[in-house]
């Protein structure tokens, strides 16, 4: 071997990219050449040098703090980019209206009549429910079922999620970022359920597959 | 009117507990391809946002890394259009901020200051560099990603790298060669 082909091939020497055969001839030139050898060494010196330069660390509790001022200001108002990718999302609003929760206590009532919702394939929607309440609650235990081939975005595989929140007296908005298979069935219904130490309500929605986009798409 | 939250807390900790492994990872790069610790955390910042407000689920992803990796980099190429800054690699400061980093209870202060001189020179060699032989170099000989990876986070075909890695350690050698005695201190550092 030559030692201009040594050092051509040296890059691929240094990182052991070569075919056994050529490795095994790189070092058997290395073995022999004087020039060569020290070639070899200045670059693996270089490397190592190179490996030192260490970036500073961040500030100070840098990696915990982004995550919360993250996941804490990403809905903010006032960020335009932001605010334009939710525009484009949101492609649905259905208000489901219906009083939750009244007096009599270990009730079970189901809600209004069920409402479909149509929903373009593969792609998240955002769909809000309007869940009135007459008067202010605390501790609702809030379970939504999913059918087959629906998903909420961000939660794959998950086909019921329950969590507990409070309910003001009025409207309180629940925006469901809804994700829908090609494959669903006719009338799949998604559930949600509130219960309540007051009372339980269930309300059930249809989903089907939109056939063209929304109307009321933004 | 009211909002009910989804999943509020939730969500986040999910979030923080895809994300937060990678954070050192995505910081390193995000500061290689800057050359500033601020602008580094700027970039990480303004990724997790849109990936939070997008919603994001990593599990979803074959690589989750190679995948932020690759937006991290598109996202610095539009940050830099934007902005019109350029990578503050060899600024006097930053060159401070790396060498600080040299262990202070050392040993043998000799060699360190010699390692010390050694970076600075090799810093001054990076500076020289275009931008991409620069940043290749720093993501391969330094992070030690591979080719491959590189090849998707860069979008660049694997040739095209290895010629560019080639050229630029080529170039890196002969100015460490003409400025550096590396090879009477060879048998001191170990990789």
């Amino acid at each position: 071997m030559h030692c201009n082909q040594f050092q051509q091939q040296l890059d691929d020497y240094l990182d052991g990219s070569l075919p056994a055969a050529q490795d095994a001839a790189l070092g058997q030139h290395l073995a022999q050449c004087a020039a060569c050898h020290g070639a070899y060494h200045q670059a693996l010196l270089l490397q190592a040098t190179l490996r030192q330069l260490a970036p500073p660390p961040p500030s100070a509790n840098f990696y915990p703090q982004v995550l919360q001022r993250v996941t804490g200001r990403a809905s903010r108002p006032g960020q335009n980019w932001l605010k334009g990718a939710l525009a484009a999302s949101v492609l649905m609003v259905m208000l489901l209206s219906g009083y939750v929760l009244q007096q009599a206590p270990h009730t079970s009532e189901t809600g209004p009549a069920a409402v479909t919702i149509a929903l373009l394939p593969e792609q998240s929607q955002t769909v809000q429910l309007a869940f009135n309440s007459n008067k202010a609650l605390t501790e609702v235990a809030l379970t939504l079922t999913l059918p087959e081939h629906v998903e909420i975005a961000g939660f794959p595989g998950q086909r019921q999620l329950s969590w507990t929140t409070d309910l003001a007296q009025g409207p309180n908005m629940l925006r469901l970022p809804l994700v829908i298979g090609r494959d669903v069935s006719p009338g799949a219904e998604l559930v949600a359920q509130l219960n309540h130490a007051s009372g339980n309500k269930t309300f059930r929605i249809q989903t089907r597959v939109a056939q063209t986009p929304s109307p009321h798409s933004t | 009117m009211s909002i009910i939250p989804l999943f509020a807390g939730s969500r986040a900790r999910r979030f923080e507990a895809q994300l937060r492994p990678l954070l050192p990872v995505l910081y390193r790069y995000a500061y290689r391809l800057t050359g500033a610790r601020a602008d580094a955390e700027d970039l990480v910042q303004d990724l997790l946002l849109r990936l939070y407000e997008k919603e994001l689920d990593t599990s979803r992803l074959d690589n989750p890394q190679t995948w932020l990796l690759k937006v991290l980099y598109r996202q610095y190429i539009d940050w830099q259009r934007k902005s019109r800054r350029t990578p503050t690699l060899l600024a006097e400061d930053n060159a401070s901020e790396i060498l600080a980093q040299l262990p202070a209870h050392d040993p043998v202060p000799e060699q360190h200051l010699h390692q010390a001189q050694l970076q600075r020179q090799l810093l001054q060699g990076l500076a020289q560099l275009n931008e991409q032989q620069r940043i290749l170099i720093l993501l391969h000989d330094v992070e030690g990603f591979s080719l491959t990876e590189l090849q998707e986070v860069l979008d660049a075909p694997l040739g095209t790298l290895k010629s560019r890695l080639h050229r630029g350690r080529q170039q890196l050698r002969e100015i460490f060669q003409h400025d550096g005695e590396p090879s009477a201190h060879s048998d001191r550092v170990t990789g």
